[in-house]
């Protein structure tokens, strides 16, 4: 069986979700049980001291790995202490290294995460952190003990798709750790793209949460990461530069 | 007294408790993780830990995020 492991986990849906921008939380669990998927990501806040915030976890079925992400961190210290509260609150034990201080494109600080993720593993954490492609760092990564590291596509929330195609190619190829794409995948099509060069998993949120239809979106993009899978263990052909006939060259009726 | 509630300073009743904040603010306790300077505080010392002069406190919830 072509199954994820992920710190010995065996994980069935390759296609993970985040809950954010959600118009409404109630399409949460109708679209967690489209998309098939086991893993999902929540954020850690201050509660609205004025408002009524719903809690999440109301919404995620017991059945899913939460992953809950160390969002607003701006350095690895932040990182440390959101994974550490989010554990002792009782979400388990993986957690998404997002440490991120550029408010322009939502880049995440590859060095910081390296020194959270290193801190959070020896302290017995899953650790699956969120980075820029770049191989020397996932490299770092991979040696301090990441379960998996996260390239991303596109920046967070653009949905533009494998802006970083080349780059998460290369962490594929070279990467031994399980590769999730994590940000940017817009559509469906992106997501397979990612599977078919060999990605272990996507993640994806917004372009669920701003679907016209989130639901339906969901059942799209478990179909495209299945597809996509499928057509990277079925081996796809070469490609040519100049055209070869489909049908026989001989026997024509002229 | 003085005491940093989610980040802003508020004045409590001096000996007040966590169920007794929770209260005059008006807040659910549904999924509510509550941090007492740096340390998560279980549901019995919410309404058992009395609260001192410049104590912080953070009340934190998982919302939706990616």
């Amino acid at each position: 069986m072509d199954n994820l492991i992920i710190a010995g986990k065996e994980i069935k849906s390759r296609l993970f979700i985040g809950t954010g921008k959600f118009s409404s939380n109630s399409l949460i669990p109708k679209v967690i049980d489209k998309s098939g998927s086991e893993v999902v990501t929540v954020a850690l806040r201050r509660v609205d001291l004025n408002g009524e915030d719903e809690n999440i976890l109301n919404y995620i079925s017991k059945d899913c790995v939460l992953l809950p992400n160390t969002s607003g961190a701006r350095n690895a210290e932040e990182a440390i202490k959101i994974a550490r509260i989010a554990k002792a609150a009782g979400c388990g034990n993986w957690v998404k290294i997002e440490v991120i201080s550029d408010n322009k494109y939502l880049l995440p600080d590859n060095y910081e995460t390296i020194k959270a993720t290193e801190v959070l593993v020896k302290e017995g954490f899953v650790v699956l952190p969120y980075m820029s492609p770049d191989l020397m760092v996932a490299k770092h990564l991979e040696a301090v003990g990441a379960a998996a590291v996260m390239p991303l596509g596109a920046p967070i929330g653009t949905n533009r798709g494998l802006k970083t195609k080349e780059l998460v190619r290369i962490l594929i190829d070279e990467i031994k750790v399980p590769i999730v794409v994590d940000a940017g995948i817009g559509k469906p099509s992106e997501a397979a793209e990612a599977m078919e060069m060999g990605a272990a998993a996507v993640l994806v949120n917004t372009a669920l949460a701003t679907a016209s239809d989130p639901v339906l979106m969901a059942e799209a993009f478990k179909l495209a990461v299945e597809a996509g899978r499928r057509a990277y263990l079925a081996g796809t052909g070469e490609i040519k530069l100049y055209a070869e006939a489909s049908s026989p060259l001989t026997g024509f009726l002229r | 007294m003085l005491i940093k509630f989610n980040g802003t300073l508020v004045e409590a009743q001096a000996t007040t408790t966590i169920t007794n904040l929770l209260k005059t603010h008006s807040l659910s306790t549904d999924g509510i993780i509550v941090v007492l300077n740096d340390a998560i505080l279980t549901k019995e010392d919410w309404s058992q830990k009395t609260l001192n002069d410049g104590d912080s406190i953070e009340i934190l919830k998982f919302l939706g995020g990616g």
